[in-house]
């Protein structure tokens, strides 16, 4: 075991290195020249090559991979000219590793940006993660034990429409609504959960539920198929010839089956989700690692790309080595190599 | 107490007039909705200022958005000259001293203009803002590898040389390559600083109402740290950090003594800036005024979806002339279109009504024919060549006249985005029937400016779409930034000059306008403005874009200054408590 | 006369599906006393588990519609709710499936499995519930019975699956097991430890035994007395000697002459039973076996058109044939037994 996870966690480092070489080369490889966008009007070519030398473009790429790369285990300065240290040393900017890089379009490290961005994504993310297993998992047990009735059509059919409805338009809904028109939760804005735990949480209830109706819509028809199939299994044939109470038989016997797969689906969600969901950030106004990404990427703010990138792949890559790990813990028959 | 305040303010507007030199000029009037809140305004409270556009930069020699450089000078960075406040939006407003003692004196030559600086004007530590403060602010616009960003009036009017490659010779004050050269450029003697030209400048004591030409602190100076380090001489200062895409919370500067300031009430006590929202957000906000959102007022401008519901606002948005306007340039190297007589004929058969009615309607766009906006003083409001719809009858005619084939094809360039796509091919229709065989060619936003921009795509385009506001209400940042070909075209290529027009006798006319000041430089520019549309045909303008501003119910004073920026003017806000 | 402790009385499960009613059994009556076990032979789908769920009361919140009587003791198990039933299973009736690894819990150690057998009926400690596993998995015949307590199903052997099994459904001292095809999924030398297993325990415990199979090697084995299913009904029931000795029922033929032994001669080909198992749902009229009987000349009744009735051919040996019974002693000691 402590093997295998050595040897996940090295394909992990590496497949994250070549993942932000490609975002690199990617970047480079773009149509649209970066500089222009700290340009503004008036902008002619010595300005622009100026601003291109300010934002650290003006070198080749591999270099500025190394430097990159370099900053995540030694640190950096920015800029990194010795002369400016030595005459200017107020103007310098000192990152310690492991540095992420500095954003020369929002003019701070990027590891201030991402660590006041990765509570916000995190709060959004476990908030919504709890919520959504419970009514997608309960949904489902429902569901699948009312089959063909009309408690399951009722529940299958309200998971249809969590799962077509578009996260920008139920989060806009309620933000509209509930929000700004009638007042009833306030308008979300973050307050960290150490500073005020009820306020943390109504501030952040409206993106919750705007996520757990999506996402609970896929784990209600999930569990509701595996519940289906489970209870039809012999073990639970057993397990009622035993003389084993019903909702023992269901829950003890029929769900721990059951979660096997989900909590596998599960860790995937969780992991993408810790790197920002994207459009309820947005539509909420919240900045976290999800907008981060957004306004790096319309601003074309190469370093923090890099770094969004970077630590988004990180993510799903360790959700999916401990997801692969876990499993070895949950189900018994299987031995991980 | 209410009686004192109004015999202050209307002894203050006589003064102004008496000494703010001429500046008269045409108004915008606003069109629909009212502002400003009634009532006398009350000091104290707080107000809110809702974003949905992060500021880039707060460092003023670094901010060039129009937004920023309004609450940026209206709060913390005072200049030698500003643009006073008005009393209903749209009015004109009158150039006026803000942090020198008057606007200026200019030589006779127009080359040299010398300003002195008020006493008692402190900074947020208590110390005084000397001349050399204002002398070190503008030299760090020419560190172009670390103060980006920002506007470069400064390296363009100052009398400093210029290196082969067109960059200053002078590169900033960390560098300090070529200070001598500065320091000839700009003098301090005492209070007073002297400015050099680099050649005949009467709108200079305009330009430097823009927080380029503001002062800074020499042991402030952080470089590209600096950004967001607001650092005070006005009547607020940042308490706490600025953070990027949230915000933050401006206080009371306590050395600011009002008696130094005609300009800024001042009447809140706090100024909580909430830059985390976006545009639409804010404005449900705004119209739906619950809470602490009665306290606020708009910086951006509403975005078109929420103009459907500003009716809900009533008494609390306005409709206002923006500092922009959109046009056509005619490209002199396209084959068809160094035609004088196609030229007229595209002006003659381009239908604005469409433009009007595919963006929307009056609220959001306004037909015009002048580049230079209503707002600014040398507005020659020049009258439609054809009406709103444009004859496209006679333009056919003159296409006949002109010896080129009918239909004669051209490729119409412009900037990609659902609106325009409805515009074009309304634009279309009108100069298919004049005769025209248009193909549109819609280019994406971020490349849009660069591919016109290339000396490759020369001749690729017989017209393009393009946009430009006025940088202060200067026509000279409209005329000769769009049109003269000595500082625009070069082998790099057209610059903003997009249609190559480069006529000696326009850029002699552009010299003389230069040298004028008052109400003789307003006529000048106005009139190479109507040649440039009426004369020459070199550009086609299209509509001004308007603006729509909300604010709270317990706001008053919330007037939008067109001429100066075009957003709400925070020197006579105040919030009701 | 002992006690008659299980008494079936026209038992009828029947399904209704999409397709049509399926008689899975249709008209079941049998009886078993304490201390014996009865065989129930026949094809796969001829009602043989679906009697024994039935019994078991597996069918409940099922679609299925069972009728008829199922008395143990004094209880009639198709009338007590659900509350009784579930204190009755795994207590007094017990029963063993055909594949062990998938009838257990992947998830579940063996131990804790055999543990919740007891403490869903009675109250005791952790450490006493594990004391009497551990030595429940000693007496079927489990080595190391302490470390395998801890073990999981798939870490367990075929023939120590159903030993396992066996114990789960021992443990609470049940009064009826029914076993289900137990030794279908082992190897022949397992079957035989697992039925003399099942023999002594029977022995020990003196609980009744319903033994379901198609393997009539088994039944010789462990019967008392033999049922043999067909289309749902009950074709020939009698003890166990008679029923191998004389039997009494052309399918019965067919079993017994379609089973490799080793005493017979090897040049004499297999016979098996022509035909197909009938559809439950479009059962052939008249004798369920007549489209595959050989012998259909014989019967003075249209087999395919009246349905014969169980009588009794001999004292303790009953029938459901409309061939007269002398008649059949006849083509059996002619025609069958010099091929058996």
């Amino acid at each position: 075991m402590f093997y295998f996870a050595l040897r996940r966690l090295a394909s992990v480092v590496i497949m994250v290195f070549l993942i932000t070489a490609t975002t690199f080369a990617l970047f480079y490889a773009s149509p649209i020249d970066p500089a222009r966008y700290t340009c503004g009007k008036n902008c002619t070519p010595t300005i622009l090559e100026g601003n291109r030398i300010a934002l650290g473009y003006d070198q080749p790429v591999t270099v500025q991979y190394a430097r990159f790369v370099s900053g995540l285990f030694v640190g950096r300065d920015f800029p990194d000219n010795a002369e400016l240290r030595a005459t200017h040393p107020e103007q310098v900017v000192h990152c310690g590793a492991p540095c992420l890089g500095y954003s020369t379009t929002q003019h701070r490290p990027i590891n201030d940006m991402v660590s006041d961005a990765w509570p916000i994504s995190l709060s959004i993310a476990i908030g919504a993660f709890i919520l959504w297993m419970l009514m997608g998992i309960g949904g489902g047990i429902t569901a699948a034990l009312n089959k063909g009735r009309w408690p399951d059509r009722l529940i299958v059919g309200s998971a249809l429409v969590g799962f077509s409805l578009p996260t920008f338009f139920v989060g806009l809904v309620l933000l509209t609504f509930p929000a700004i028109k009638w007042g009833w939760v306030p308008i979300p804005n973050y307050v960290p959960f150490f500073q005020n735990p009820a306020a943390w949480a109504a501030n952040l209830i409206l993106p919750w539920i705007t996520l757990a109706f999506f996402f609970a819509a896929s784990y209600v028809r999930l569990t509701r198929a595996y519940m289906i199939e489970t209870m039809s299994e012999d073990y639970i044939r057993t397990a009622n010839a035993k003389g084993v109470a019903k909702w023992t038989v269901i829950l003890r016997h029929g769900l721990r089956s059951v979660l096997t797969p989900i909590v596998t689906a599960a860790g995937l969600d969780l992991g993408g989700l810790l790197g920002g969901a994207i459009i309820t950030e947005s539509v909420f106004s919240l900045h976290g690692l999800g907008y981060l990404a957004v306004h790096s990427v319309t601003f074309m703010d190469l370093p923090t790309i890099v770094a969004m990138v970077m630590i988004v792949s990180s993510l799903i890559v360790v959700a999916n080595m401990l997801v692969d790990i876990a499993y070895g813990f949950i189900d018994p028959r299987v031995k991980v190599a | 107490m209410k009686k004192i305040k109004i015999v202050a303010g209307v002894a203050a507007t006589l003064a102004l007039a008496l000494t703010a030199s001429a500046c008269s000029g045409g108004t915008a009037a606003p069109t629909t909705g009212t502002s400003a809140g009634g009532g006398a305004a009350t000091a104290g409270g707080t107000l809110y200022v809702l974003s949905g556009t992060p500021a880039e930069h707060w460092d003023p020699q670094r901010t060039y958005v129009g937004l920023n450089i309004e609450f940026g000078n209206r709060m913390f960075s005072r200049t030698l000259t500003t643009f006073a406040p008005v009393a209903k939006d749209g009015e004109s407003a009158q150039l006026t001293a803000d942090a020198a003692t008057d606007t200026g004196q200019v030589s006779s030559d127009g080359k040299t203009w010398k300003f002195t600086i008020k006493d008692g004007i402190k900074w947020e530590d208590g110390k005084a803002v000397t001349c050399e403060d204002f002398k070190y602010g503008i030299s760090r616009t020419f560190a172009v590898d670390v103060i980006t960003g920002g506007p470069n009036y400064a390296i363009q009017y100052l009398d400093i040389p210029k290196n082969k490659d067109g960059s200053s010779a002078y590169a900033g004050p960390y560098k300090k390559t070529g200070q001598d050269l500065y320091d000839k450029a700009v003098t301090c003697d005492g209070n007073t600083i002297t400015f050099k030209m680099a050649k005949p400048s009467g709108d200079f004591n305009q330009a430097i109402t823009m927080t380029a030409f503001g002062a800074f602190r020499q042991d402030k100076d952080q470089g590209d740290k600096s950004n967001f380090a607001i650092f005070s001489d006005g009547p607020y200062k940042l308490d706490g950090p600025w953070t990027t895409s949230k915000g933050g919370t401006f206080v009371r500067n306590e050395n600011w003594d009002p008696k130094t300031d005609t300009i800024r009430k001042a009447y809140p006590d706090k100024i909580v800036w909430d830059e985390s929202l976006t545009q639409e957000t804010m404005y449900e906000r705004l119209i739906a005024d619950q809470g602490d959102d009665k306290n606020a007022i708009a910086s951006d401008q509403a975005p078109v979806t929420a103009l459907a519901n500003v009716a809900g606002a009533d008494g609390r948005y306005t409709v206002v002339a923006s500092p922009y306007t959109r046009y056509m340039v005619t490209n002199f190297k396209s084959k068809v279109m160094s035609n004088d007589k196609a030229r007229e004929a595209l002006a003659l058969a381009t239908d604005r009504s469409a433009y009007v009615a595919a963006a929307g309607g009056d609220q959001i766009v306004k037909a015009t024919n002048s580049l230079i906006n209503p707002a600014l003083s040398s507005f020659p409001n020049t009258p439609l060549l054809a009406g709103d719809k444009g004859d496209p009858a006679k333009a056919k005619a003159l296409l006949q006249a002109s010896g080129l084939t009918l239909p004669v094809k051209i490729n119409v360039a412009y900037r990609k985005n659902d609106t325009l796509d409805k515009v074009f091919s309304g634009l279309k229709s009108g100069w298919d029937a004049a005769g025209f065989d248009v193909q549109l060619s819609g280019i994406p936003a971020e490349q849009y400016y660069g591919t016109l921009q290339s000396p490759a795509n020369a001749t690729k385009y017989d017209a393009a779409w393009a946009g430009w506001g006025a940088d202060f209400p200067s026509a000279s940042t409209v005329i000769p930034q769009l049109l003269d070909s000595r500082s625009q075209i070069s082998a790099g290529g057209p610059g903003q000059d997009y249609g190559y027009f480069a006529n000696d006798t326009f850029n002699a006319e552009i010299d003389k306008a230069y040298a004028l000041t008052g109400a003789e430089a307003d006529k000048a520019w106005g009139q190479l403005d109507a040649d440039a549309v009426t004369k020459y045909f070199a550009v086609i303008p299209l509509i001004n874009d308007q603006f729509v501003f909300a604010h709270g119910s317990n706001v008053q004073g919330a007037i939008v200054n067109t001429t100066f920026t075009g957003y709400y003017d925070l020197a006579t806000v105040s919030v009701k408590h | 006369m002992a006690d008659k402790f299980l008494r079936v009385n026209d038992l009828h499960v029947h399904f209704p599906t999409d397709d049509g009613l399926v008689k899975a059994v249709d008209g079941l009556t049998f009886d078993l006393e304490k201390g014996t076990t009865l065989g129930i032979v026949g094809e796969s789908g001829s009602g043989k588990s679906v009697t024994s769920l039935a019994i078991m009361g597996l069918h409940r919140h099922s679609r299925a519609r069972v009728t008829g009587e199922i008395w143990l003791d004094d209880v009639n198990l198709l009338e007590v709710s659900d509350e009784e039933l579930r204190s009755l299973r795994g207590r007094k009736m017990a029963m063993i499936f055909q594949d062990p690894l998938s009838a257990m819990h992947p998830y579940y150690t063996v131990g804790k499995q055999l543990t919740e057998a007891i403490t869903v009926h009675h109250k005791v400690s952790k450490a006493d519930a594990r004391r009497t596993v551990v030595d429940m998995l000693g007496r079927v015949g489990i080595p190391n019975p302490n470390r395998r307590f801890d073990q999981y199903p798939h870490e367990f052997s075929g023939g120590m699956r159903q030993r396992a099994m066996i114990a789960m459904a021992l443990i609470n001292d049940p009064e009826l097991l029914i076993a289900d095809e137990p030794t279908t999924a082992l190897d022949v030398t397992v079957q035989a430890q697992i039925l003399d297993l099942m023999r002594s325990l029977q022995d020990e415990f003196g609980s009744a035994i319903i033994m379901i199979t198609h393997d009539l090697g088994v039944v010789a084995e462990i019967a008392d007395d033999v049922l043999v299913m067909y289309g749902g009904k009950c074709v020939e029931y009698a003890e166990l000697d008679d029923a191998f000795h004389q039997p009494d029922h052309p399918y019965t033929w067919g079993l017994m002459t379609s089973m490799p032994r080793l005493d017979r001669d090897k040049q004499e080909r297999l016979v098996p039973v022509a035909g197909n198992p009938p559809s439950l749902i479009n059962v052939p009229p008249g004798c369920a076996f007549h489209p595959r009987c050989a012998f259909r000349e014989f019967s003075p009744l249209p087999c395919d058109g009246v349905v014969p009735e169980l009588l009794q051919s001999y004292p303790k040996h009953d029938s459901r044939c409309h061939i007269p019974v002398p008649k059949r002693a006849q083509l059996f000691s002619e025609q069958i037994a010099p091929r058996l």
